[in-house]
This record gives C-alpha cells, sequence and structure tokens, in this order.
C-alpha cells in the first residue's frame, strides 16, 4: 500500500493519495496536503467549513455528499468551491478532508 | 438482488423470484463501496479461470443468509468487499451475479463468453427437437 509522509508522519493512502483510514486524520494532515492540492498558506475558515463539513456527512452517512448538496449545504457556489479548492471539490477536498476517493458508478 | 430468495427493508421483509439462493438485506451506510480487484478462479458463463478483473462496487445491500446447497463462485475478491469479503460471482446455469461492475472494454472477454454461451444453447436446441417444439408451444425451457 502507498505511503505519504506529511508534516513528519507516514499516512497509508491509496494510489491516488487519498487517505485509507477517516480517524487517522488530523489538521496538520489538512494543512501539510494543502500545497500539493494547490492551495499557499495557511487553510481559511472557509476551508475549514468545507472540511469539517464532509467529515461529518461522511461519518454520518459513509459517503461524500454530492457536490450540489455541498454547495446548498454550506452556501457556496461551485465557483467559489474551486476557488479556495483549485483542484476540485471531490479531489481536492475529499483529500484535505480524510476521506476515501468518492469513486462513483458512472 | 431481484433474483435472490427475499430482501429485507427495515422491518420490512419481501418474497423476491428465488432463484439464487440468498436473502439480502439494505443497510442504511454503503456495505462496499470503492475499486475492486478480483481473480477468476472457478469456471463461468463470461471469464476464463485466470482473469484478473478491474471494477467497481457500490452497494447498501448486504447478504443476510445464504440457503442450504452448494455455492458456485466464481470470483476472489483481492480488492473489495464482493459478497462475503473473500468471494463475489454466484453462478447458477447462466447467471452470473456479482457486486462488482465492469466496463465493458477493460476485460471484453464477456463478449466472447456471451456468444459463446448463445452458440452453445442454439446447437443445444437444433440437436433437441423436442425442447424446440416445447418452446413453441409455450413452455418454459430449461437455459443450463
Amino acid at each position: 500500500m502507498p505511503q505519504i509522509e506529511l508534516a513528519g508522519k507516514t499516512y497509508d493512502v491509496d494510489e491516488d493519495g487519498f487517505l485509507q483510514e477517516l480517524d487517522k486524520w488530523n489538521e496538520e494532515f489538512a494543512q501539510a496536503y494543502a500545497k500539493t492540492e494547490g492551495i499557499e498558506g495557511p487553510l481559511t475558515e472557509e476551508h475549514w467549513k468545507l472540511i469539517h463539513y464532509l467529515r461529518n456527512y461522511f461519518q454520518q452517512f459513509g459517503i461524500a455528499p454530492m457536490i450540489r448538496k455541498v454547495c446548498k449545504d454550506n452556501g457556496m457556489d461551485l465557483k467559489k468551491l474551486y476557488e479556495l479548492f483549485p483542484t476540485g471539490p471531490a479531489k481536492g477536498t475529499c483529500k484535505l478532508a480524510g476521506l476515501s476517493k468518492p469513486t462513483g458508478c458512472v | 438482488m431481484y433474483l435472490g430468495e427475499s430482501l429485507t427493508v427495515g422491518d420490512k421483509h419481501y418474497p423476491m423470484v428465488g432463484f439464487l439462493p440468498i436473502a439480502f438485506g439494505m443497510e442504511k451506510r454503503p456495505q462496499g463501496h470503492g475499486y475492486t480487484l478480483l481473480d477468476v478462479e472457478r469456471e463461468n458463463p463470461f471469464f476464463p479461470v485466470g482473469t484478473e478483473l478491474k471494477g467497481h462496487e457500490f452497494h447498501y445491500s448486504r447478504i443476510l443468509s445464504w440457503k442450504e446447497g452448494e455455492r458456485h463462485l466464481a470470483f476472489r475478491v483481492k480488492r473489495g468487499i464482493g459478497m462475503d469479503g473473500k468471494r463475489d460471482g454466484l453462478c447458477r446455469k447462466n447467471v452470473l451475479a456479482t457486486f462488482t461492475h465492469l466496463h465493458a472494454l477493460g476485460t471484453p472477454q464477456w463478449a466472447e463468453g456471451l456468444i459463446g454461451r448463445a452458440r452453445r444453447y442454439h446447437t443445444g436446441r437444433q440437436d433437441d427437437a423436442p425442447s424446440v417444439m416445447h418452446l413453441q408451444s409455450g413452455h418454459p425451457e430449461e437455459c443450463s
């Protein structure tokens, strides 16, 4: 299994760099991973809002939410999500939130 | 799931077709979700033994119980959950039932398998005239 080293700690990830175990996540992980997802500087309050929202949703339902639901529940449009996470809400935000890769059926 | 014995949703229990010896239950959280990797270990209508299959599964259902009897599970699960964490691909007659779904072009052997089965069935019908007559008179025909 591939591993990634961030801020002095080693994490098991899948072939696309998604964390394998939700409970191994911590805020240092997200902050250290941010740069590889095109986010410069410290994560802002809006970044953390989305990250915690995704983690809570995943813990409750076992999947990542649909993108329209992410926008609606957080009062942000898709453009705003891409401003915050340039590599996209599915890839960037889920990766920083420590979720497994949001694979679909199609 | 439609071909199984029954389907349980919450506290409700629904009888299904009963072709596959499985009672299914629906859960609130996914029971298998993500990429899968399978080895074809036993004979089945579509894929030669030894083939490696790369697919995807996403299901809220799980197997609650199996009916007594032989289970012909064709795939060994190397990644993913499948039917019991170790196996997927239940076969009965010409049916292959699997939680994993595949891209048609990713493992195209299924097409050859399908045609092969159709050819075998066609040949069998030519060799067995009475079964054709049964079919024409409206009786269901065995198609193993």
